[in-house]
């Protein structure tokens, strides 16, 4: 009876809280389909530029030449980063052509991996992490922070193509966090960065894009100066002292 | 309506029983022929004699049925078609095309024409199926 | 097993008052058999049976140990079972006889083990393992049905169900759905999702496979399908998580010959059949085991039908000719049956309309034209849906008649009759998976016999046999070879000039195949002369191992071959005074003389018709009985599903008929007697599903002595979807051919 009640009540107070009907929330780009536009179908001519032609085959190299299918990462993210931070059709269909399979193998793996984008973002992308620690840090504070300087919805190309919002998981910066990511896509396959910033506040990250609007490089990591790297603020607190020897056998000396 | 006068008779105990009734029903359909022939204006078309024949011919297509059972129902359903033929239930024609003419149909001549076919060729021309 | 239970008693008993099992009332669990909610306990209440009663294999599955010492043995339930090294736990366990209930695991295609639904418990296995890609290792023990086997397909089924739509009275699959089957079987009797359904957009694959992506469970078969077998690369699973989904990223039709398929291997309403869409449930439907006969392979089908009409189509297990797949065109053709039927005899008049007639009249007019004209005037054609028992009637009618102009259309005015090795597919179709080399010589598999193509990709693929063609351009779903257009490119192989000739001379089991589109060209003996003198020179024929094969067009070829119908003159067309054509509707009749009186005998109102002047309707191979050989010369039987339409008859009936109208009365008037005429014949007819092996090699025959011409080799058929009749009459197929063929 108790436990009725208790599922209840448990269902109610679910209920009271998911007011708006949840969608399923989406880290990609783009629909899991393809829908023919102008700047995105498969009639348009794709190619390699003739120095990312010499990086595919130095990729290609590194594959067995019968297991060439296994460049395809590292293909589609040159071709990403040479077509300026999106993949469209005819990206992935030349991705196809060079290590031989059919393009729906192509697709798949561009599909399943939410850093390709399937549909045009900025010249830079901002990348807010979304993941529990950032996000009790204040993430949600920053992309709204980000969404309302740039004017823009997530997933949105601002009106100079500029800037971009997205939201992606965990990058591994959690003793950092809160953190947003930078793709640069402005200057080709061959400028391009991916740059953290981390323990970002909401004025600093619009500090950024104002930085980065003016074409200047603030500078990467974390943006909280009593900071060192990922090191307390303030400087070390502990481990002055030399770090003792490993506690397991020496493995270089085997 | 139909069912006015027809009592569902007792059931026959044994194929003698059953015999008896059979005749018992034929005597009473050959007396009322008289009468059908009048209401139904068949004069000029049969005979008394023909539809004796045309109804001794009906019970004889089930004489090889032996469950008495089957006989009462069959003869039921005799009752009931007479039942109905008296009571003028019925219209000229049907009685014409049902006992007078018969299965044989109005064109009498058919079986000129299939003189001398096989019984495979007169299937044949019925249906598929035989 | 008294003792056993003791034992366990005591053991549960003792559990109770020692650990005092929290039966949290808070927690609310699914599981409605209380014993599930400790597995445990009951794990150690079961003991081992002792007494086993016997159990069969599942679905009769049988295992074959090409080398003994690589027997292992495992434990299914406590049950010993013998199997091959390599195998799986899954297939141990149908050997053993225990169906383990599976979505994605699909035993033609590779093994991806996504849906889970195949959890056992193995012993020493931390936890339940997925029985459909875990190898059998020796001493397995394998438990199948204890609670943590049964808990966890409970629960793979609670959450397949969360996504699924709960639209069974609205779907298609309803009545024939693995996962309706399998959650009433196995899953639990409530949920506890209370969160939105996912909802995904239909895809359009085309004219033939509706989608319910909605319904999708991700099982992936189809896209493996589509991938191993079809050899079409267009299915893909797109997106991750729980926006996954399958499709074709970019628009685009399925454009398989084989595409059919997918509806049958979806264990969900996620693919169904398009034209079979709320047309019937599959409890209404009355089955018919029968073959196909749009093809010369003669794939095994299921006819369901509904009161008079053919409902749909779907392939039965034959692993010697169609595995379990059966093409487009067979699957789909079936609502041709229903348009363009001939229905009553018919006479055309004066004003050339035609008057239903009685079959009386009509076969009083056909008896009294055929003798008014001289015997050699008389000219019968048999159609390429015709059956063995219409064809000998036919032949026994036109030569008490007098004439001996009978063949069947495709076979060419003078084929080759006497070696039945000289027009059949030797090596059998499952017997091409032996072959390390294909020649393929003027055929295109993959639209003439799509199942012999889908076995030569088999082979290619598991095998990397090698192909090379001979014939125009044509499309092939596997890698090949295109040698050249024409006969030269052959006398180049066979005088070993050729690259592909030392391929082929070093094979094991080389493989020639010839298109019977070669049948009807003039240098016909002589392109058959050089792939012979190819055969010589490549040891091609051997005692063990016939590799030189034709591959057939039609079903009625090899039959007509076998009877003997073979036109005694070729130019008997042009002189012809009366022509009986018996559901011929592919033989050119520009040739007829216009005096000539032709009868057509046939169920469907098409090309011949409109030069005919008496039509007798006949019953299409769903409504008769009838024996038919496939390209590999086993004879198999169509079976009746549906009655014949309005007035028509079976074809040997017809003919017996006419024949006794015409005075020259057939001595047959059963099915069997006819069969009893045919064992005089060729009696390799009546051994159903058996294929006699052609005794004589080809080596035998002499030495044609013409040229061959230098006219490359064409195509026989120019349009999968529409190869005879009935399939011309089909708005399916008339669908297919507008938007899947390329132009």
């Amino acid at each position: 009876m108790l436990a009725r009640l208790a599922t209840q009540r448990l269902l109610e107070i679910r209920q009271a809280f998911r007011q708006i009907p949840q969608t399923s929330r989406s880290l990609s780009t783009a629909l899991n389909y393809h829908l023919d536009s102008p700047d995105n179908n498969p009639d348009l001519p794709w190619e390699f530029t003739d120095a990312n032609k010499a990086k595919v085959k130095e990729i290609i190299s590194h594959y067995p030449s019968n297991y060439k299918q296994s460049a395809v990462i590292p293909l589609l993210d040159l071709a990403q980063q040479q077509h300026g931070g999106w993949l469209p059709v005819s990206a992935m269909n030349a991705v196809a052509k060079v290590i031989e399979v059919a393009p729906i193998r192509v697709y798949e793996v561009a599909t399943f991996y939410s850093m390709f984008n399937r549909s045009k973002v900025g010249k830079y992308h901002l990348l807010v992490c979304g993941t529990t620690p950032c996000m009790i840090r204040g993430s949600r504070e920053i992309e709204d922070a980000l969404l309302k300087h740039l004017g823009v919805k997530r997933n949105e190309v601002t009106k100079d193509g500029m800037f971009s919002v997205g939201e992606m998981e965990c990058m591994g910066c959690c003793v950092n966090a809160p953190m947003i990511t930078v793709a640069d896509y402005s200057n080709g396959s061959e400028g391009y960065t991916y740059n953290y910033y981390e323990d970002a506040t909401p004025e600093r990250v619009v500090e950024i894009v104002e930085l980065l609007r003016r074409g200047e490089k603030p500078p990467r990591g974390t943006q909280n100066p009593k900071r060192i790297n990922c090191g307390p603020e303030g400087g070390n607190t502990t481990l002055f002292g030399e770090p003792k020897a490993p506690p397991c056998r020496d493995l270089d000396a085997c | 309506m139909s069912f006015r006068g027809v009592k569902v008779p007792a059931n026959s105990a044994s194929l003698e029983e059953a015999r008896t009734r059979v005749f018992d029903f034929f005597r009473s359909a050959c007396r009322s022929i008289p009468t059908i022939m009048e209401i139904y204006n068949l004069e000029d078309v049969v005979s008394p004699s023909q539809l004796r024949t045309s109804i001794a011919s009906q019970i004889r297509n089930h004489s090889h049925i032996t469950n008495p059972k089957v006989i009462d129902m069959l003869l039921f359903k005799g009752l009931e078609e007479l039942n109905n033929v008296v009571e003028h239930a019925k219209q000229r024609h049907h009685i014409i095309g049902q006992y007078v003419v018969g299965r044989g149909g109005l064109v009498q001549d058919l079986g000129m024409k299939d003189q001398g076919a096989s019984n495979f060729l007169k299937n044949f021309y019925d249906s598929n199926y035989f | 097993m008294g003792l056993g239970l003791l034992a366990s008693r005591a053991l549960r008993s003792s559990r109770i008052f020692t650990s005092p099992v929290s039966r949290n009332a808070i927690v609310r669990t699914i599981v409605s058999t209380p014993e599930l909610q400790n597995p445990e306990a009951s794990a150690a209440a079961q003991s081992p049976p002792e007494d086993l009663p016997i159990r069969t294999p599942v679905a009769g599955a049988r295992v074959e140990f090409t080398n003994p010492d690589d027997a292992i043995e495992v434990f299914v339930d406590g049950y010993p079972v013998k199997i091959p090294k390599g195998m799986t736990v899954l297939q141990a366990c149908e050997l053993a006889g225990v169906d383990i209930p599976r979505f994605c695991y699909h035993s033609r295609l590779s093994i991806a083990g996504n849906c889970r639904m195949c959890l056992v418990e193995v012993e020493k296995s931390p936890k339940p393992v997925a029985s459909c890609a875990m190898p059998a290792l020796p001493g397995m023990k394998i438990k199948t049905d204890t609670p943590i086997a049964k808990k966890a397909r409970e629960g793979v089924m609670e959450f397949l169900l969360m996504n699924h739509p709960l639209d069974c009275p609205i779907c298609d699959q309803g009545g024939e759905c693995d996962l309706q089957d399998q959650s009433m079987a196995f899953g639990s009797d409530r949920g506890r999702f209370t969160e939105m359904k996912r909802s995904v957009v239909d895809k359009n694959l085309g004219p033939l496979v509706k989608t319910v992506m909605t319904r999708c469970i991700q099982c992936t078969r189809c896209v493996r399908f589509a991938t191993e077998v079809a050899g079409v690369q267009d299915l893909g699973m797109l997106g991750r998580g729980s926006g996954e989904e399958i499709g074709t990223y970019v628009e685009k039709l399925m454009t398989s010959e084989l595409s059919g398929n997918v509806i049958d291997i979806c264990p969900v309403g996620a693919l169904t059949s398009k034209p079979f869409a709320f047309k019937a449930r599959n409890w209404e439907l009355k089955g018919t085991e029968s073959i196909d006969v749009t093809d010369a392979v003669g794939s095994n089908i299921r006819i369901d039908s509904r009161g008079p009409e053919v409902m749909r189509i779907l392939p039965r297990l034959n692993e010697d000719i169609n595995e379990e797949w059966i093409s487009d065109k067979t699957r789909f053709f079936y609502d041709g049956l229903k348009r363009q039927r001939l229905n009553d005899p018919m006479i055309r008049g004066a004003d050339g309309r035609f008057k239903a007639v009685s079959w009386r009249d009509a076969l009083a007019v056909v008896a009294e034209v055929i003798h008014q004209v001289k015997p050699e005037e008389i000219v019968g054609v048999a159609g390429q849906l015709s059956d063995a028992e219409s064809m000998m009637a036919l032949k026994d009618f036109l030569n008490k008649m007098g004439s001996n102009n009978i063949w069947c259309e495709g076979n060419g005015m003078h084929p080759n009759a006497d070696l039945r090795s000289g027009y059949l597919l030797n090596n059998g179709i499952s017997g091409l998976e032996k072959a390390d080399v294909f020649l393929l010589v003027g055929t295109q598999p993959r639209v003439e016999a799509a199942m012999v193509n889908a076995r030569i990709r088999k082979t290619v693929r598991e095998t990397h046999a090698k192909v090379g063609y001979i014939g125009p351009p044509t499309d092939f779903n596997y890698d090949y070879q295109h040698l050249g257009t024409g006969p030269q490119t052959l006398t180049e192989i066979a005088e070993g000039r050729h690259p592909f000739y030392s391929a082929l001379s070093n094979a094991k089991n080389p493989v020639i195949i010839v298109g019977a589109g070669i049948f009807e060209r003039n240098d016909k003996d002589a392109i058959f002369s050089v792939v012979e003198t190819i055969a010589k020179k490549g040891n091609i024929i051997r005692p063990d191992w016939n590799g030189l094969n034709v591959l057939l067009l039609n079903a009625a070829q090899a039959a007509s071959l076998d009877l003997g119908l073979v036109p005694e003159s070729e130019h008997s067309i042009e002189s012809a005074k009366f022509v009986y054509l018996m559901g011929a509707d592919d033989v050119s009749l520009e040739k007829v003389p216009s005096d000539a009186f032709v009868v057509y005998q046939g169920h469907h109102g098409d090309q011949s018709v409109y030069r005919a002047n008496v039509i007798l309707p006949a019953a299409a191979f769903t409504e008769k009985e009838g024996t038919y050989v496939n390209a590999e010369g086993c004879a198999q039987q169509t079976l009746p599903a549906v009655p014949t339409v309005g007035d028509a008859r079976d074809d040997w009936k017809i003919i017996r008929a006419l024949s006794e109208v015409a005075g020259v009365r057939l001595p047959y008037d059963t099915l069997g007697a006819i069969r009893n005429r045919i064992r005089t014949v060729a009696p390799n007819l009546l051994h159903m599903d058996e294929r006699q092996p052609a005794t004589f090699s080809a080596l035998l025959k002499p030495e044609s002595g013409n040229k061959t011409s230098s006219t490359p080799f064409g195509t026989a058929v120019e349009n999968f979807y529409m190869t005879n009749s009935i399939t011309r009459a089909s708005k399916i197929m008339a669908q297919c051919t507008a938007m899947l063929l390329k132009k």
